[in-house]
């Protein structure tokens, strides 16, 4: 059963690339950001993680919510998700190209694959008026 | 083209020394982060989702094959091999580290390319027809007033702290390429009875979360008074622009307040005003000097019935659909206008990469072409073509991939960034656009089809025109889950109009489906002639709504 669950996240401040927060520090890759199951320890944490603003480690951080299945944290906003692995329309770019930094889940394709073509052109549909 | 003078040049570089210095600072903590944020974005980086993104200038969207190359060096040397060119004629570079960010500066003031202006609550870059100087009924090169209001407006004291953002594009034609009742101020420039140039002022227009159409403020500007009378505009929203709420701060707001006549009696006596101190009056020498910036290449007398054209056309289908669709009419004889569609079958609509910019940098040297343009439908344009050279020049494009026949068609679709890049995305557009690209695919489908814009954002924001589609698409979020809201009717042609949502979001999975209905009924509906807007214009939203929601309607019985 997946659990719910907090990571804390922020931009690089040196070249903007997602990083999570990780034992006092930081990583680019979230499986292995630290989840927070309490939300006063991951309160407090992110009061850790906002002093590294002033120090110009990283811009804005925050939490977000994901579910844990298996160890596995997977966020719930499409928005974390994307940010996790990189443009869904560049599989090749961002933290998906690279076994090290690519999450363990794979966002879903938005649309449906195109369907099969009709031999005699765009359907017609009644429409009367 | 314009070419900077040594003040240009001097302000340029020291605004990148400027802007180096308060990076390092940032770095070393000695600046907070909320006093670097607008010193970043006043140089026209933002921070997006993966990364920063640098929005780079493009002037009235010209460029030379100098300054692509750069944009190509750039975007292979420090981002990841591409640029995204957008609707306001800049690109965009979405991969950029801060600490590149002032060697990136200073190669592109190397070609005079800057990000100055590109973001905050100024002046942004003027745009201007893509088809400026080579369309046959053209009064006057747009790019000439976008020029002058540029210099005019560039780091004036008085516009750099507006309420918010404003943008002004220009129009030489009738035909309106530049979507000029969609901006803060557009300009339609025109002839008098008297046979003099002068211009029409629209103001108020908009997209975002309230889209409004520019309301004509003056019917006939003369030309040595054009500064005074945008002097005026701006200083009546600088007095009277709300401050105090960022979505009711665009100028938009305030004519709609006040009223256009209103609006328009505080215009005249800021206006009259200004004319008395005399300081803004564009004499017709300083005319005259800006213009010979834009002056027509030389173009050689040619038959405007060309031999290769009209073999290669015979012989080779793929150039015969290049040229019906991608080739407009040129004011030269034996001469055309190119569009370079960058909406290939699945692609991302305005991605370039940095081989496709370079490649297209060496042709435009191969066939002695100085300029190519953006168009605000996020494609290029290669203004001044021999018909003659036209199969030779198709075949490169082709080799590079830029060969696609399908401007103005159903895939030619205008997108923004949307969730997959932007930080304030409500959900993906690209993907979606992709899809219906992809749908869309067959020519002969796409030709049965006729002109059709669609246009696409990722939020309320409306970077992908999506108020002005003849299909609208609009990405919104319900809890976490991406929906598509569809409207139908906008134009951002001289036959402006705002696209009228049509009912519920459908699901993502849902809404490509939902246009494809839209699409078949208007092919049952259209009488002879009628493109998808003018079917609509005759038969309102209901016969469309109805098919767009067939299948919910069915499965909910
Ligand atoms: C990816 C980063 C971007 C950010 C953060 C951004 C931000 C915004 C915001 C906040 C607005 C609404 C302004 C207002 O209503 O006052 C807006 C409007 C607009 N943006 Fe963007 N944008 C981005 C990308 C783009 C792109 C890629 C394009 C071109 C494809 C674009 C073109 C426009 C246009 C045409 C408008 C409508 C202007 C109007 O409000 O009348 N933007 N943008
Ligand atoms: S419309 Fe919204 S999602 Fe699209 S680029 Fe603009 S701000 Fe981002």
């Amino acid at each position: 059963m997946a659990d719910l669950i907090e990571i804390i996240t922020a931009n690089r401040l040196r070249d903007g690339a997602v990083v999570y927060w990780k034992q006092g520090g930081w990583t680019v890759t979230l499986a292995d950001a630290d989840q927070f199951t309490d939300r006063e320890t991951c309160v407090a944490a992110l009061t850790l993680a906002q002093e590294r603003v002033a120090a110009g480690e990283v811009v804005n951080p925050y939490r977000f919510e994901a579910r844990r299945d298996n160890a596995i944290a997977i966020p719930v906003k499409e928005r974390e998700l994307i940010r996790a692995s990189g443009p869904s329309v560049h599989p090749e770019l961002g933290k998906q190209a690279d076994p090290a930094t690519a999450p363990k889940f794979h966002v879903a394709a938005p649309a449906k694959p195109p369907r099969p073509k009709q031999a005699d052109g765009p359907e017609a549909f009644d429409v009367s008026l | 083209m314009y070419r900077y003078d040594e003040f240009d040049a001097r302000l340029v570089s020291e605004r990148v020394e400027q802007f180096a210095r308060q990076i390092e600072r940032r770095l070393k903590g000695e600046l907070s982060e909320d006093e670097f944020k607008p010193l970043r974005l006043m140089n026209g980086l933002y921070l997006q989702l993966h990364a920063y993104m640098l929005r780079v200038a493009i002037p009235y969207g010209t460029l030379s094959s100098r300054q692509l190359r750069m944009l190509a060096h750039v975007a292979r040397r420090y981002d990841k091999g591409y640029g995204h060119f957008t609707t306001r004629q800049n690109i965009q570079y979405h991969w950029p580290r801060l600490i590149d960010v002032p060697d990136i500066l200073r190669e592109l003031a190397s070609v005079q390319m800057h990000a100055l202006q590109t973001s905050g609550n100024c002046i942004r870059n003027v745009t201007a027809d893509q088809f400026a100087g080579a369309v046959a009924d053209e009064i006057e090169d747009p790019r000439i007033l976008a020029e002058i209001v540029r210099q005019w407006s560039s780091l004036h004291p008085e516009f750099s702290f507006l309420p918010r953002k404003f943008k002004i594009a220009v129009s030489g034609t009738p035909e309106d390429r530049a979507a000029v009742r969609f901006h803060d101020i557009g300009i339609e420039i025109i002839r008098s009875a008297s046979g003099d140039t002068g211009y029409r002022i629209f103001v108020g227009g908009g997209m975002g979360r309230t889209p409004y159409l520019g309301l004509c403020i003056a019917d006939f500007v003369a030309r040595d008074d054009v500064l005074a009378y945008l002097e005026a505009i701006l200083r009546v929203y600088n007095m009277e622009g709300r401050r105090d709420n960022i979505f009711k701060a665009r100028i938009k707001i305030l004519v709609n307040a006040l009223g256009l006549e209103e609006m328009r009696a505080r215009v005249r006596r800021e206006f009259e005003e200004i004319r008395k101190e005399g300081s803004l009056n564009l004499p017709e020498h300083e005319h005259a000097r800006i213009a010979t910036y834009f002056a027509p290449p030389n173009f050689e007398t040619l038959p405007d019935t060309c031999l290769e054209f009209e073999t290669a056309c015979a012989r080779d289908g793929d150039f015969a659909a290049f040229s019906r669709h991608n080739l407009s009419r040129h004011r030269a004889s034996g001469y055309a206008i190119v569009t370079i569609s960058l909406k290939p079958t699945g692609g991302v609509p305005g991605d370039c990469s940095a081989d496709q910019m370079d490649g297209l940098a060496q042709l435009m040297d191969a066939f002695g072409l100085a300029e190519i343009r953006v168009s605000h439908e996020q494609n290029l344009v290669l203004p001044h073509v021999r018909k003659k050279d036209l199969p030779a020049l198709h075949d490169r494009l082709k080799a590079l991939g830029l060969a696609s026949p399908n401007s103005g068609l159903a895939s030619d679709i205008i997108c923004c960034p949307g969730l997959d890049y932007c930080d304030l995305a409500n959900a993906r557009s690209i993907p979606i656009a992709q899809e219906l690209s992809r749908r869309f695919s067959d020519l002969a489908r796409q030709e049965e089809i006729g002109e059709l814009k669609i246009k696409m954002s990722g939020c309320i924001n409306a970077c992908g025109h999506h108020h002005a589609g003849h299909i609208g698409i609009l990405g919104v979020d319900k809890k976490g889950v991406e929906f598509y809201q569809l409207q139908l009717g906008g134009s951002g042609a001289e036959d402006a109009a705002i696209a009228e949502i049509m009912g519920p979001a459908f699901a993502k999975d849902e809404i490509v489906d939902a246009v494809e209905r839209v699409i078949a009924a208007y092919l049952n509906l259209r009488q002879p002639g009628e493109r998808f807007l003018d079917c609509y214009r005759r038969l309102g939203l209901e016969p469309f709504k109805n098919v767009a929601y067939l299948e919910q309607l069915h499965a909910a019985y």
